[in-house]
């Protein structure tokens, strides 16, 4: 009779084995009576703790208190994201991961002009409008007038672009002609499209789809600009 | 009995709503629907001594996190994994690394001659239970996470640190310990 085959027994009880070594815990079974006990008191065991997941168990103290005062802490519970309505969710843009981007490309190449044109001076302005779109974490019991900004404002968004584009210009003859030549192509019509929101938002601020467009585009252009610097950084 | 609108029951995704926005009242009624489930889980995995303070835990980790909370699983499950991390990392802060599992070679036990407990008609949470409050808090983890809740050897690994060949022994040893437990609590009539 082959050894007792130990571990691989719960294995062979969970279908956890592969076909050879199921065939000889097999073999052994019809060989040994003291594992085949085994086998079925594991099998009794398996079902037994499978009933016990739905042994339920009712408090027999009060928890609740303890946790009602917990919760009411100090005067004000911790902190949590607040669920925004959907106009104004904004998923995190990342701004250290690109400002880690920016810095390892400008370290690594260098002295190149991108020459593409500078975005128009109006644009810097008019973007510091556009505060609904960030997202925001704040207090649960914050009043929502008293809103604390505690991710990157628009200015530091202008600035993330900004680095990155100066990166860009830095690194545009180290780039492919053509790949230059999309990356400005879909810049332009991204800008195009942010242009087009604000405009629009000047005569509509609290219009919850523009604003929403808005911020969609900006991610876009963020997105964009972050994959063309990653590029530079493999050249 | 009539109703009102105002007496209607609430949803749970509106009580998850209000809750996050600071309403305790809605929060306590997730409580009192789910705490059956989460204090039976932390006697399972801790033992009836600390399950009362690690259900309050979960529930004020709950309560700081439900902001978290997309609705991508239901509350129920959101919370169960929830409470598995606030149990183990229970343990790790309780310092009960040491013997956590069951030795190599240590499972003598399962190996005592006896008649096959099946169909002797365990009590299903009595006897089980006495049995696994005296397994190392290791072994115990991944005999409940495996036997009762159906976690992967995979889950097991990473909730606990060890390897899957780890888990996969210790949930042998583990069971072949129970069944020693229990042989010796419940004598052949």
């Amino acid at each position: 009779m082959s050894e007792h085959p130990g571990d691989a027994l719960s294995a062979y009880l969970d279908e956890d084995l592969d076909p050879a070594a199921r065939r000889e815990v097999d073999t052994h079974l019809a060989a040994c009576a003291e594992c085949r006990a085994i086998l079925d008191d594991l099998r009794a065991l398996a079902g037994t703790a499978r009933a016990w997941r739905d042994a339920d168990v009712a408090p027999t103290t009060d928890l609740w208190r303890g946790i009602a005062a917990r919760i009411a802490g100090a005067g004000a519970p911790a902190p949590a994201v607040r669920v925004l309505p959907w106009y104004r969710r904004r998923v995190s843009l990342g701004i250290a991961e690109l400002a880690i981007a920016a810095t390892l490309v400008a370290a690594i190449t260098g002295g190149l002009w991108w020459r593409r044109a500078p975005l128009p001076a109006t644009t810097t302005a008019t973007v510091e409008t556009a505060a609904p779109v960030l997202a925001q974490v704040e207090p649960m019991d914050a009043p929502a007038e008293g809103v604390t900004t505690v991710s990157f404002a628009d200015a530091q968004f202008d600035a993330a672009v900004a680095d990155l584009e100066r990166v860009l210009r830095q690194q545009r003859d180290t780039l492919n002609p053509r790949t230059v030549q999309v990356l400005e192509r879909n810049l332009q019509i991204i800008d195009d499209a942010i242009r087009e929101a604000r405009a629009a938002l000047d005569a509509d601020p609290a219009n919850a789809l523009l604003n929403t467009h808005l911020a969609s585009a900006r991610q876009r252009k963020l997105n964009l600009l972050r994959r063309a610097a990653l590029i530079t950084e493999g050249v | 009995m009539n109703r009102t609108p105002h007496s209607r029951p609430e949803s749970e995704a509106d009580d998850v709503a209000r809750a996050v926005a600071g309403d305790t009242a809605a929060f306590e009624r997730l409580y009192r629907t789910h705490v059956p489930r989460i204090l039976a889980l932390a006697r399972r995995m801790a033992g009836a001594a600390d399950a009362d303070e690690l259900t309050q835990d979960v529930f004020v980790r709950a309560w700081q996190k439900l902001g978290s909370f997309r609705g991508e699983s239901s509350l129920a499950t959101w919370l169960h994994r929830m409470a598995v991390n606030v149990i183990i990392e229970r343990f790790r802060t309780l310092g009960t690394q040491r013997e956590r599992f069951i030795p190599d070679g240590d499972d003598a036990l399962g190996r005592l001659p006896s008649p096959a407990l099946a169909g002797r008609g365990w009590d299903v949470g009595i006897d089980l239970e006495a049995a696994v409050d005296r397994l190392p808090p290791g072994a115990r983890s991944v005999f409940v996470l495996h036997d009762v809740e159906g976690y992967k050897h995979e889950e097991i690994g990473t909730l606990l640190g060890v390897s899957v060949g780890t888990s996969k022994s210790q949930l042998h040893r583990a069971r072949m310990t129970l069944r020693g437990h229990l042989t010796q609590a419940r004598p052949v009539s």
